[in-house]
């Protein structure tokens, strides 16, 4: 049962996670600062119309005033690391685990996730850690030496919920969250380039076969703010560059094309996801370049690449991007169809967890209607 | 006082046209009420959103808010079904005993679920009863009925004529 007293907390705890005063907030909902102050004492009761106006204000979802959010899913929010500025954007991922998760309960009764969970071997660096790991959970999915082509989707069948946002202006780079009502879930920022994105996948992706059951979440942030990095971070990088760009794939195309230019490490980049620095950085590892050619590499990079491709980054990631259409993943979305389809959710419903128009829905739901869905259920 | 009946979106986008919510407030003999939740963040784009506006404004439609901890609880509970607009509609009439109008077949299963087939309406039954009492013509029923598919995600009737036969199995339908 929702509680005047409950709701209040909630809208205390979102105020201040955001940074804003009583009065800033009364100010952007139109409503003078004492009654603000009431409902966070829970003396006063407060509207649905309210609590929309608090939503959009403080960026969280209606439920998270009126559901039983756990209050671990703040501890994220207060990590050292997170910046206010980042507030709105990983409660709105914590928000749409929170859907996600809603739309698992209705098809299957409970929150299903199948990953292994790996110990690492005490007394080994953390770099080299990271570079095993990998090797066996590319032997466990059955991916060779072969390029990822869809790293998304590779995570979310195991179970990971990803949500995508950009936010061009955070130095958050990417954030994992586990918990027993949730599962794992992972934020990815968008507003990096695509190949990057792909690495931040992978990273955190790490976190969960490693260092689930030690960290319930972690906002891992550009390496410049952070300073030394932690040994749980270094086998995280470790482990994305081995996972996207594996030892023996990448021999293979040196053998057979070597790296004299940029344009050589842009076709590495492209073939294998990732971004052109990460290309660098596993080629200098492998000694497979120096470090003064990767310097060298790297100072040519920017005019090659424009002249190229015309853009900032040469890895064309559209595939990727579309699986991630509105931030959400791709079984996000198949999992909202199946419950469309088997009358759990209504249409509106449907609209509304695909951020779509009822326009939009209708027509999205007469193409799908038209395909087989295949949702894994773990 | 007049029973009240709660449209949800869907409803109030089937009827915007000219003079029928009107006809809706008569052939249900109920006040017409939404939720302002629906008004605010749903209805607030093109014809649909300027028609109730004018019902708002002539005393045709009421606004209400869901203010009490039973109604936020059911709005919570049932959006996890509903959208956030039917799902308060739902809500202001399940925790306040009203009926309920919708043109949405899953919001329609589901408040049956909730508050049980009397209190539930749908804007297709009450479109065959409008053309029986001759509030509408046949042509004006026929236009709207084939407005209505393309705004409906699940429509189980394949033309008017199949409605008026499941409502009214024993009598032709008129024109």
């Amino acid at each position: 049962m929702v509680t005047m007293a409950a709701v209040g907390n909630k809208v205390r705890e979102a105020r201040q996670a955001a940074a804003l005063s009583q009065a800033e907030v009364a100010d952007r909902m139109g409503i003078d600062r004492t009654s603000l102050s009431r409902i966070e004492s829970g003396e006063r009761s407060i509207s649905a119309t309210e609590i929309a106006g608090l939503s959009q204000v403080l960026g969280r979802s209606i439920s998270f005033f009126l559901g039983d959010a756990e209050p671990s899913r703040d501890m994220l929010l207060r990590a050292e690391n997170v910046r206010p500025v980042d507030h709105a954007t990983l409660g709105a991922f914590l928000d749409h685990c929170a859907d996600y998760a809603s739309l698992e309960q209705l098809l299957y009764g409970e929150v299903t996730f199948g990953l292994p969970s790996y110990i690492t071997r005490p007394g080994r660096r953390a770099i080299d850690q990271g570079e095993e790991l990998a090797r066996e959970e590319r032997r466990r999915l059955g991916l060779g030496d072969a390029p990822v082509h869809d790293i998304y989707g590779v995570i979310e069948e195991q179970g990971v919920k990803i949500y995508a946002s950009p936010a061009p202006d955070s130095e958050l780079m990417g954030a994992f969250y586990v918990s027993p009502d949730l599962g794992p879930c992972i934020y990815i920022n968008l507003g990096v380039a695509g190949g990057r994105a792909n690495f931040t996948a992978a990273h955190e992706y790490c976190h969960f076969l490693v260092d689930r059951e030690l960290i319930g979440g972690y906002a891992c942030v550009l390496p410049d703010r952070s300073g030394s990095k932690p040994p749980h971070e270094i086998r995280a990088n470790s482990f994305a560059a081995s996972f996207l760009m594996p030892r023996e794939g990448v021999q293979l195309l040196i053998e057979r094309y070597g790296v004299d230019g940029p344009e050589d490490v842009v076709y590495l980049q492209r073939h294998f996801g990732a971004s052109y620095e990460a290309v660098l950085w596993r080629l200098l590892d492998l000694r497979l370049i120096s470090e003064v050619k990767r310097q060298h590499l790297l100072t040519t990079k920017r005019a090659v690449i424009s002249r190229a491709f015309g853009e900032a980054d040469g890895v064309d990631c559209s595939e990727e991007r579309d699986a991630l259409a509105g931030g959400q993943g791709r079984r996000f979305r198949q999992l909202a169809m199946e419950a469309f389809r088997k009358g759990k959710i209504s249409g509106g419903k449907f609209a509304e967890l695909l951020q779509l128009s009822r326009d939009e829905a209708r027509q999205l739901i007469a193409e799908l209607t038209e395909q087989p869905i295949v949702v894994s259920r773990h | 006082m007049k029973q009240l009946l709660v449209l949800d979106t869907t409803a109030l986008i089937n009827f915007r046209g000219d003079g029928l919510f009107a006809m809706v407030g008569s052939l249900t003999g109920c006040q017409l009420v939404t939720t302002e939740y629906i008004v605010e963040q749903e209805v607030i784009h093109g014809d649909t959103m300027r028609s109730v506006q004018r019902a708002i404004a002539g005393d045709r439609i009421t606004v209400v808010d869901l203010k009490s901890e039973e109604e936020l609880t059911q709005w919570e509970m049932l959006s996890a079904r509903l959208a956030r607009g039917e799902a308060s509609a739902l809500a202001y009439a399940a925790c306040g005993g009203h009926a309920f109008l919708t043109d949405d077949q899953d919001c329609w299963a589901i408040a049956i679920e909730l508050i049980g087939r009397p209190r539930c309406l749908r804007s297709c039954r009450l479109l065959v009863d409008a053309l029986d009492r001759a509030l509408l013509t046949p042509g004006a029923a026929r236009t709207l009925f084939e407005q209505w598919p393309s705004e409906e995600f699940r429509m189980p009737w394949p033309s008017l004529g199949a409605l008026w036969q499941e409502v009214f199995p024993d009598r032709d339908m008129p024109g």
